[in-house]
Parts: C-alpha cells; sequence; structure tokens
C-alpha cells in the first residue's frame, strides 16, 4: 500500500463518526468547569484585594490621625490596585489564542514566570513595608494587643493567600510547561 | 460577546467539526475515560477561545490548533487526571461510540500515529488533513523548512511500514 492509498483510508473516515456526542451534557460540563476556573482565580485576586482594603480601612478607623497609618493605608491600597492591574493583564493574555502553539506555549511560560515573580516580591516590595511602619507605630504608640494581632493577622494571611498561589499553582504549572517545552523543541532536533 | 452569541458560536463548531476533533482524540488519547476527559478539555478550550477568534484564519485551521495546542497540554497533565479521575459509571458520558465498523487500514493508520512523538503526531494530522507547510508554520510554531524534513520522513516511515505488512493484515 502507497502513501496515496493511506490518503485515500484517511479521507473515507469523515463519512462515519466515531462517536455520538450528548451535546446537552458537554454544554453544562463546558459552563461548569469554566465558571469553576474563574472562581478559583477570583478568590485569589479578590481575597487579597479585599485584605488590602478592608487592612487599610481598619488601619485608618483605628490609628486615626497618625502619618504612619496613612502612609501604611496608601501602600495597601497601591498593593490592591496593583493586584487588580495584574488581573486585567492576565486576562488580556488569555485571549492570545491567534498565536502559534509554540508561541502560545512561551507566552503562558512567560505569564506563569511573572506570577511567581510577583508572588516572591510580594513579601519584599509590598507586604513588608506596608506592615513594619504600622506595627512598629503601634508598639511604638502603646496600641492595644488586641489591634496588634488583628492587623498582624491580615498580613499573615495575605502572605498565605500568595504562597499558596505560588506553591499549588504557579510552580507546578511552570515545571510542567517548560516539560511540554523541552519535549517539542527536542522533537525538532 | 455576549454568553448567548459565544454559545451559538461554539454549538456551531462543535455540530460542524465533531470528525476533525475526533481524530485529535484518536490520536492523543487511547482509553475511553481518556478521551471523555480530552473532549472535555477541546470542549472548554473552544469556548474560551470563541472572543478570541477574528475570522482571521478559517474556522477549520482555528479549531484544529486549539485542538492540538490542547491535546500537547493535556499530555502534559495526563499523570494527573489520572490519579484524579472519577470513575467512568459516575458520571455523565458525553461520547457514545458509534456502531460503524472502522476500516482496519485506519485502524492500523492511527496505531501508527499514536507510536509517533507527540509533535509528530500533530503534523501527521495536518498533512493527512491537507493543510499547507505555510498553514501548518503558522498554527505550530515552526520554520516551512523545519516541517518539510518532518513530513517528508513521516511520510516514508508511514509508507515503510505499510509495505511491510502482509496483505491480510490490512
Amino acid at each position: 500500500m502507497n502513501f496515496d492509498n493511506l490518503q485515500k483510508v484517511w479521507d473515507a473516515q469523515n463519512n462515519a463518526p466515531m462517536y455520538q456526542l450528548n451535546e446537552s451534557a458537554l454544554h453544562q460540563i463546558v459552563l461548569r468547569k469554566s465558571r469553576k476556573a474563574a472562581r478559583y482565580a477570583d478568590i485569589n485576586d479578590f481575597g487579597l484585594m479585599g485584605i488590602m482594603l478592608v487592612s487599610s480601612a481598619l488601619l485608618l478607623f483605628l490609628d486615626r490621625g497618625s502619618l504612619y497609618a496613612y502612609l501604611s493605608a496608601v501602600c495597601m491600597l497601591g498593593i490592591a490596585t496593583y493586584v487588580g492591574y495584574q488581573r486585567w493583564r492576565r486576562k488580556r493574555h488569555n485571549l492570545a489564542y491567534d498565536q502559534s502553539i509554540l508561541g502560545q506555549l512561551e507566552q503562558a511560560i512567560a505569564n506563569t514566570e511573572s506570577e511567581i515573580r510577583r508572588s516572591r516580591n510580594f513579601v519584599w516590595w509590598m507586604l513588608a513595608p506596608a506592615a513594619v511602619p504600622s506595627l512598629i507605630n503601634m508598639v511604638q504608640s502603646g496600641a492595644p494587643i488586641w489591634k496588634i494581632c488583628m492587623i498582624s493577622a491580615a498580613f499573615v494571611l495575605s502572605y498565605f493567600v500568595t504562597q499558596w498561589g505560588l506553591k499549588s499553582q504557579y510552580l507546578p504549572r511552570k515545571r510542567s510547561l517548560e516539560a511540554l517545552r523541552k519535549k517539542l523543541t527536542e522533537a525538532l532536533d | 460577546m455576549q454568553e448567548i452569541e459565544q454559545q451559538n458560536i461554539f454549538n456551531h463548531w462543535i455540530g460542524q467539526y465533531q470528525a476533525l476533533l475526533f481524530k485529535v482524540l484518536r490520536a492523543y488519547a487511547f482509553t475511553v475515560a481518556d478521551r471523555e476527559d480530552l473532549f472535555q478539555e477541546i470542549a472548554i478550550q473552544l469556548w474560551r477561545s470563541v472572543p478570541a477568534f477574528g475570522k482571521r484564519s478559517s474556522e477549520t485551521t482555528w479549531i484544529y490548533k486549539v485542538a492540538l495546542n490542547t491535546a500537547l497540554n493535556w499530555t502534559r497533565k495526563e499523570s494527573k487526571h489520572q490519579t484524579g479521575r472519577e470513575s467512568l459509571p459516575t458520571r455523565e458520558v458525553i461520547l457514545q461510540p458509534s456502531d460503524h465498523v472502522f476500516d482496519e487500514r485506519l485502524v492500523w493508520l492511527y496505531e501508527q500515529i499514536a507510536l509517533m512523538n507527540e509533535l509528530d503526531r500533530s503534523l501527521c494530522l495536518l498533512m493527512l488533513d491537507g493543510f499547507s507547510y505555510k498553514e501548518m508554520s503558522h498554527m505550530l510554531g515552526l520554520s516551512e523548512n523545519n516541517i518539510g524534513v518532518k513530513l517528508h520522513r513521516i511520510k516514508k516511515q508511514l509508507t515503510a511500514q505499510a509495505k511491510n505488512l502482509a496483505p491480510h493484515e490490512l
């Protein structure tokens, strides 16, 4: 059998569908899974933004008139804005289906690396500058222990939300995307 | 884009291009459960891709690209699926095998495709479905030269395997 015969065999299959498709079940599954994935991303993003907004409001309410409190609140609002911006950017990149398959893979790796960088830098560039001055000020001004605990808990919580996203999603995703890229590019050699 | 508009386009794609999607399934997934799983993944990606479809490429090219990309990504996550998969009887089945008896030569051809590496499988499907080197290059992100070399090898290999088989085996 030569290649032309193989081609004829291949072309003939289009007349006989391999499966009967349960379209209504498929629609339900597609909608359910799409919404579930969106919900996970929402929890991560809105969770972080919510914590920052509530913390800054708490800080302004509990420590009224203090310059430290204003500075920390501004830092936290900055973090919330940054998370919102990153979310908007990610949504735009998610629509990059018009690239080639290898291009999409590179894009996915770049996006994941940026998320990893964000999560790692979060503590040093955002959380610490917001947390340290406000806590120092609260201790110096003799704030009640429950206030210090509440603010500290908010910072610790936002740290864990970020680290959870890093360990459960981004690092494993990056490893498997890089493995796929290696597999595909090795196949070209 | 409104959800109803997205749904209409999605329904049209699923209705019109089922045969194409089944080919990808057959080349990348080899058990009933895996095919169900991969089909769902492809369907979800097609659904998400609807707003990005700007008609710069044909529907066939677009759907093939999304399906192949999903299949390639699915293979990297396959081990995770194996451990986390629900048993088939407990979930809704979306693919019911048809009663049609397939040509043995076609079954053999799919077996040969399954033996190839992931990239060659994509190239082979696209070649058999008549895509040009240029279209494949845009779809996969490889150079036309690279594609030409690989397809030449694939054709040669398939023809040699077919010749090695005794007539009664085909």
